[in-house]
């Protein structure tokens, strides 16, 4: 379940994300971008995370 | 033309293949299937400016979906021709399948702009077309005016259509209809894909279309409705008006081609789909065994 949780949140991160930062620099909204954003996001995200947060 | 709609149709048609395809039709054939038309057509319909000088084409509308032009490339006898070609090559009917009934989606689908598709070429060269609403590609105008028309239209609720069919499906979308119903059909392709990337990047690879397509109705319904200030019949506006009328919306002209009367194309559009389907269906079963007998002789 946590591991459901944690990937949904990444999908949101990425969704979000995109939407935001595309609505303003509308090149990034084409087909080649927008499926690589999301398999970045969700595949590097949680690495990323991992590197910053405090242990 | 339409815009996520082409992204949730590859989902739609995935998750309702006849019983005896399920776990068979490749998704990777439905994608490209799906987006060959545009590939092929698409790039000049904007075109590009380079030093000042628009590339592209004169006629969009005419290039993109008429004759003489690439309009072909929306057409069901040109991925059913591309099918036979792409299964001469692979003897994969799973993929060959798939690609047919991704191609037949756009192509279909988008009778719903005001210029629509030859769904009879090469027998006619008249477009069928509900002309639900305005074809908005043009030489001024450019992707931006075509995405907030759309996004002002009856196009914006046929998304909201599509994506509610993947979501009434939504089981289509899990790691579960993943493993079992999408990696089976293109076991070697996932397998090529499984050896540089996890299993979580595999499965967000597999949403990453439907993820674009929501990504981009919301970004383009925004843009248009909350920032976009455009001067429309001298009024500046705060976004682009919406206009849910049939052809609407009212402040872009409507492109369109010498078309057949619009009562004819619900027949039409039924009828190729259930011919679409049925030769698919018809041919599934002597496709399995020339697939067969071909594996058997690479052995």
């Amino acid at each position: 379940m946590e591991a459901k949780i944690d990937s949904a949140l990444w999908y949101g991160v990425a969704g979000a994300s995109y939407v935001g930062l595309s609505v303003h620099h509308k090149f990034l909204l084409n087909w080649v971008v927008g499926p690589l954003w999301l398999v970045a996001v969700v595949w590097l995200g949680p690495a990323a995370a991992a590197l910053v947060r405090p242990r | 033309m339409s815009w996520g709609a082409h992204q949730f149709e590859i989902y739609a048609v995935h998750a309702h293949l006849p019983r005896k395809m399920r776990g068979r039709v490749s998704f990777f054939g439905i994608w490209l299937g799906d987006f060959t038309p545009d590939f092929l057509a698409k790039f000049w319909v904007y075109g590009v400016t380079i030093g000042g000088t628009r590339y592209g084409a004169s006629v969009p509308e005419r290039w993109h979906r008429g004759w003489p032009g690439m309009g072909l490339t929306h057409t069901v006898f040109t991925g059913a021709l591309l099918a036979a070609l792409l299964w001469a090559w692979r003897r994969d009917r799973g993929l060959t399948v798939g690609y047919l009934l991704g191609y037949a989606a756009h192509a279909l689908t988008d009778v719903n702009d005001s210029v629509g598709t030859m769904l009879l070429f090469p027998f006619s060269t008249l477009n069928w077309t509900v002309r639900t609403w305005a074809y908005a590609a043009t030489v001024g105008g450019g992707k931006y005016l075509d995405a907030a028309a759309y996004y002002s239209s009856l196009g914006l609720v046929m998304d909201l259509f599509w994506l509610g069919v993947v979501l009434a499906s939504w089981r289509v979308l899990t790691r579960d209809y993943w493993r079992r119903q999408v990696v089976p059909a293109d076991a070697r392709g996932w397998a090529a894909l499984g050896r540089v990337l996890p299993e979580r990047a595999l499965l967000a690879l597999y949403r990453a279309t439907f993820f674009y397509g929501l990504c981009r109705l919301v970004a383009w319904t925004a843009w248009a409705h909350l920032l976009a200030r455009p001067v429309i019949g001298g009024v500046r506006h705060r976004g682009y008006p919406f206009d849910l009328s049939w052809t609407g919306p009212w402040w872009m002209p409507q492109a369109t081609l010498p078309h057949v009367p619009v009562l004819l194309v619900p027949v039409g559009v039924a009828v190729l789909l259930a011919a679409v389907y049925g030769v698919a269906g018809w041919l599934w079963e002597p496709m399995g065994a020339a697939e067969r007998r071909a594996d058997r002789a690479a052995a």
